[in-house]
């Protein structure tokens, strides 16, 4: 894979596409303010005031024209009239009011020499209609009939005066107008322009996404969907070294670690698989010889020193397949069976489990165990998981320390609470470690997965508990397991105390034992045999089956892993053509998980399921509880 | 006007001051007042040698007008000076209020030296009116007319410009408050036929003193006329009037019934008018008229500004408008000088004797 190219972060990117943008659509506005309307506005306000002057002059002249007719033509022959038309053009001038005294400033500058000699003219003219009404006062009617040519004189210059100012107004309107238009063609190319590099900076916006956003992350997206296919082995390009190269480059990290951790798993399911067998291959001969000692131990006239040694043979055999039995449970778990739980023995059988390194390793193991600690709900295979892992790490830690190397396994209740806690006087965990405790794939560990106190948690979860680490400020490290309790089981559900015990109890029933195993059949049927039942016996399913045909048996015990037919095939030919024996068909067999052959929901209950090596007389006490519970069912 | 003519009657004498001499070139000060204003500009320039501050002082020598179309162009023009910073001008109230807009659009200070004209106050921020205006003046000669002289009826004449008008509403408001009659307003210009307008004015009623709010020109008619009409009649003339020797010659043999309102004289006490006096004498060689020291004033009033704040426009608009308030006013030839509103107004009555005016008794 190429090397990742350093190139702008996306934060960067994204500051820097919304900064130009910003830019971009605030430069149109801030043209628009200062050039457009700008100018638009000042038209506005600097027209308004040239018509205002305008329309103040005409009016002003239109009424001084009006004063010159009504003063000057005709005038009348009577003296006394003249006097009072004098009087009245005296007036009239008065109305009009002074000087206009223009407000030149609101005016473009070309207009103030017209307009002011405009304004001057009409001031003349003012004066002219005075002296005339001074002349008639005066009744020297000739001499005012000669100021008529005086007053038309200065109309023709205000005339001409204020046509200039008009024109001069005109040709400003003209020259802003242009302007705008000049303007307004002006902004509406650089609008263009700037619409056309608007576009560009999108696309341009639009093709840097694309290849810094969009295709990584179809890459990726796809990358995800192979590794949800299962195809770990999915690598996706790092183009950059940006945010999505990162991601690029962390999901190629997650898949390698995947991939290791698959080998590794993978491992483990071969080992687990090939102990499995091996454990399965194990139990049967310590089977024959424990339930060969347990025979031979039931003949009252042994030896003490055979009985003793015979006795020990029984141990030993139990023990061995005690640790076969619960290696088996943890490398082959079976499906999650829910219910009530001792977390006392599952403690104990953990610790059984790894008993084996305590001698080893010069560890002390200090139980505190509380004896009336209630039950919780949960799958007890799978909690015996969680107290292995924790157990074991504890050992793992106690191998780092000089002994007095301990081990302290404490088990309590507080309110709805019931608590077991594993400790050890290790090295402790130290505190960058601490935060990662339950992250997957951290590991302190060489050679660990990095998931045994992730899944522990979750376990423990599933349970509606929690599993903490519980630093207590001394040397060493406490994991705490709290689960609520379950609820406290009748008293009625309990089995009742049977009748005393009969020397043939199982006297009067007729048992076919199935196995391939010839030494475990011998051995089973001799114990039931004497225990007062008729025992037949088949070395495979179809061997029983045959068997069932010429004689229908009260129970059928079978191992499950046997050559030719094994005991699943066996159970759903008996569903399939004798479904009323199904109730009484129980499987004793040192691999379990061979059930999972009758598919998920198989409907075996627990009670008729018995794992190798078993004590005989749990196997009598089991049988006795099927026939039973049977016998109840069908009344 | 071509603008040959333009050129020539625009002679610019160039004033610059000896002091500085840096690289860049010196705040220009026009002087737009023709006639009076040559003169007191030669003082100004002598006084301001004495400085250590660049001016130039610019004169606009173009004739005198009271048409607007003049002073509008007179501004036009000037606006254009490379270096301008202020102008003092322009020569009459309708000339100053024509040409501050032009002024105030370009941001110019503008300090008018004789302008009376009460609306100066509003023409706007970049101009500044240096003598009270005609609502003080008028008062002043109102009260002029019903003390000292003891009239009881008046006739007004009067410019149809912001001077006249101005000056007429500020007389006519303080003789109806002194009991004084108006029995007449007449309107008046260069071109008026002042003889029959006196005459029907008189038709109308005759009155103990006339009222003048005109220039020389009309101010020395009308006293013609009227003292040849009505012998004892006294005539009694806003600062308008004032152009000397003009006013003698314009009002001919009817000079000795001559008021005349100015804003200085030159008997004036104090130090800095001897001062000026003496120099005006010195480079002149003639007595200063009260003109002569307000246009003075209003020069070296810029110059003050330039000096103490620099040769920026704005900065020599915040001066002016600081003094009397932020600053001292200024100690000028007529009297201390501030922009203020309600600053002390500092008007003389004076008469004609021969060729020379003489301050009146006040008693």
């Amino acid at each position: 894979m190429t090397p990742a190219r350093h190139t702008l972060s996306l934060r960067a990117l994204v500051v820097v596409i919304l900064a130009v943008s910003a830019v971009h659509v605030t430069a149109i506005a801030v043209y628009l303010a200062a050039g457009l309307t700008r100018r638009v506005a000042s038209l506005a306000v600097e027209t308004a005031p040239v018509f205002d002057l305008f329309h103040q002059l005409h009016e002003r002249a239109q009424a001084l024209r009006e004063a010159v007719q009504l003063t000057i033509e005709p005038l009348p022959r009577d003296s006394a009239a003249r006097f009072a038309r004098a009087a009245d053009a005296r007036r009239r001038v008065a109305e009009l009011g002074e000087r206009a005294n223009a407000e030149y400033a609101a005016v473009p500058p070309r207009m103030r020499v017209p307009l002011a000699r405009a304004d001057d003219d009409l001031s003349r003219l003012q004066n002219i209609l005075l002296e005339f009404a001074a002349l008639m006062e005066l009744d020297r009617v000739d001499e005012a009939g000669r100021r008529e040519d005086l007053a038309d004189s200065v109309m023709s210059n205000l005339a001409l005066h204020l046509g200039q100012a008009q024109e001069e107004g005109i040709a400003d309107l003209l020259f802003r107008e242009r302007s705008l238009s000049d303007t307004a063609a002006r902004a509406v190319k650089v609008l263009g322009w700037w619409s056309v590099s608007g576009l560009i900076l999108l696309g341009a916006v639009v093709l840097l996404i694309r290849q810094r956003v969009q295709r990584p992350l179809i890459e990726l997206e796809a990358g995800l969907r192979e590794v949800a296919r299962g195809e770990i082995h999915t690598q996706v390009p790092a183009h950059r070294a940006d945010e999505m190269g990162r991601l690029a480059a962390l999901f190629n990290e997650t898949t390698r670690v995947l991939r290791e951790r698959a080998q590794q798993q993978g491992r483990y399911a071969a080992a687990g698989e090939l102990m499995a067998g091996v454990a399965h291959e194990v139990n049967n001969p310590l089977m024959a010889i424990a339930s060969l000692a347990e025979l031979r131990l039931a003949d009252p006239g042994l030896s003490p020193d055979l009985r003793n040694e015979l006795d020990q043979m029984r141990g030993q055999a139990r023990r061995a397949a005690k640790l076969l039995s619960g290696l088996l449970r943890f490398v082959r778990p079976s499906e999650a069976q829910v219910g009530p739980v001792d977390l006392n023995a599952a403690l104990t059988r953990a610790l059984d489990l790894l008993a084996y390194r305590l001698p080893v390793e010069d560890v002390t193991v200090e139980r505190a165990l509380d004896a009336a600690l209630p039950s919780v709900r949960c799958d007890g295979a799978r909690i015996e998981q969680v107290f292995v892992n924790l157990l074991s790490n504890a050992l793992d830690a106690l191998r780092l320390v000089e002994p007095p190397r301990r081990l302290l396994v404490r088990t309590w209740t507080a309110g709805d609470r019931v608590y077991a806690a594993v400790s050890d006087n290790g090295p402790g965990v130290p505190d960058d470690v601490r935060r990662r405790l339950f992250i997957p794939f951290v590991s302190t560990k060489s050679e660990g997965t990095g998931l045994g106190l992730y899944v522990s948690r979750q376990i423990v979860r599933e349970a509606a508990g929690e599993l903490v680490y519980q630093p207590d400020g001394t040397r060493g490290a406490t994991f705490l397991v709290r689960l609520p309790a379950a609820e406290v089981q009748a008293a009625a559900a309990r089995p009742a105390p049977g009748p005393p015990p009969r020397p043939t109890p199982l006297a009067g029933l007729h048992l076919l034992v199935v196995d391939d195993e010839e030494a475990i059949r011998r051995v089973i049927a001799l114990y039931l045999e004497r225990r007062g039942a008729r025992v037949a016996t088949a070395v495979d399913g179809a061997d029983a089956l045959d068997r069932i045909a010429a004689a229908v048996p009260d129970l059928v015990l079978a191992d499950l892993k046997m050559p030719g037919m094994s005991g699943t095939a066996m159970y759903q030919a008996i569903e399939r053509d004798r479904p009323e024996l199904v109730p009484r068909v129980m499987f004793l067999s040192g691999d379990l998980t061979q059930l999972a052959e009758l598919g998920e929901g198989h409907g075996v209950p627990p009670e008729r399921i018995l794992a190798k090596p078993i004590d005989l007389a749990e196997l009598e006490s089991r049988i006795l509880r099927v026939v039973g519970e049977d016998v109840k069912r069908q009344a | 006007m071509t603008h040959r003519a333009r050129l020539s009657g625009s002679a610019l004498l160039t004033l610059a001051c000896a002091c500085g001499g840096g690289d860049a070139r010196p705040p220009v000060i026009a002087v737009a007042f023709p006639g009076l204003g040559e003169v007191a500009l030669a003082v100004a320039r002598d006084e301001l040698a004495q400085w250590s501050v660049p001016v130039q002082l610019t004169y606009d020598s173009m004739v005198a007008s009271t048409l607007a179309d003049v002073e509008v162009d007179r501004a036009q023009r000037l606006v254009t000076i490379p270096g301008l910073v202020a102008v003092v001008g322009h020569g009459n109230s309708r000339g100053s209020l024509v040409a501050a807009p032009v002024y105030n659009e370009v941001g110019i200070p503008q300090v008018a030296p004789t302008s009376t004209s009460r609306r100066l106050a509003s023409a706007g921020p970049w101009t500044f009116a240096l003598p009270p205006n005609d609502s003080v003046e008028g008062a002043f000669i109102g009260d002029y007319v019903a003390g000292p002289l003891g009239a009881r009826s008046t006739t007004i004449y009067f410019v149809n410009d912001e001077y006249g008008v101005g000056l007429r509403d500020g007389i006519r408001a303080r003789l109806r408050r002194r009991g004084v009659a108006v029995l007449d307003e007449v309107s008046v210009d260069p071109q008026s036929d002042f003889a029959t307008i006196v005459d029907a004015s008189l038709r109308r009623g005759v009155p103990e003193v006339v009222v003048v709010a005109a220039r020389t020109p009309e101010t020395g008619a009308i006293a013609r006329l009227m003292r040849a009409r009505v012998p004892n009649i006294q005539v009694v003339a806003g600062d308008g009037a004032l152009q000397m020797p003009a006013l003698v010659t314009a009002a001919g043999a009817a000079a000795p019934a001559l008021h005349v309102v100015g804003f200085w004289m030159p008997d004036a006490p104090d130090s800095l008018s001897r001062a000026f006096v003496e120099r005006f004498r010195r480079i002149i060689g003639e007595e200063p008229l009260g003109t002569h020291a307000m246009v003075h004033d209003a020069i070296m009033v810029l110059a003050a500004a330039v000096r103490e704040v620099g040769p920026r426009p704005a900065a020599i608009r915040r001066y002016l408008e600081s003094l009397g308030r932020e600053r001292a006013p200024y100690p000028g030839v007529t009297g201390a000088i501030s922009f203020q509103p309600g600053r002390l107004a500092n008007l003389v009555m004076m008469r004609l004797e021969g060729n020379r005016i003489v301050r009146v008794d006040p008693r």
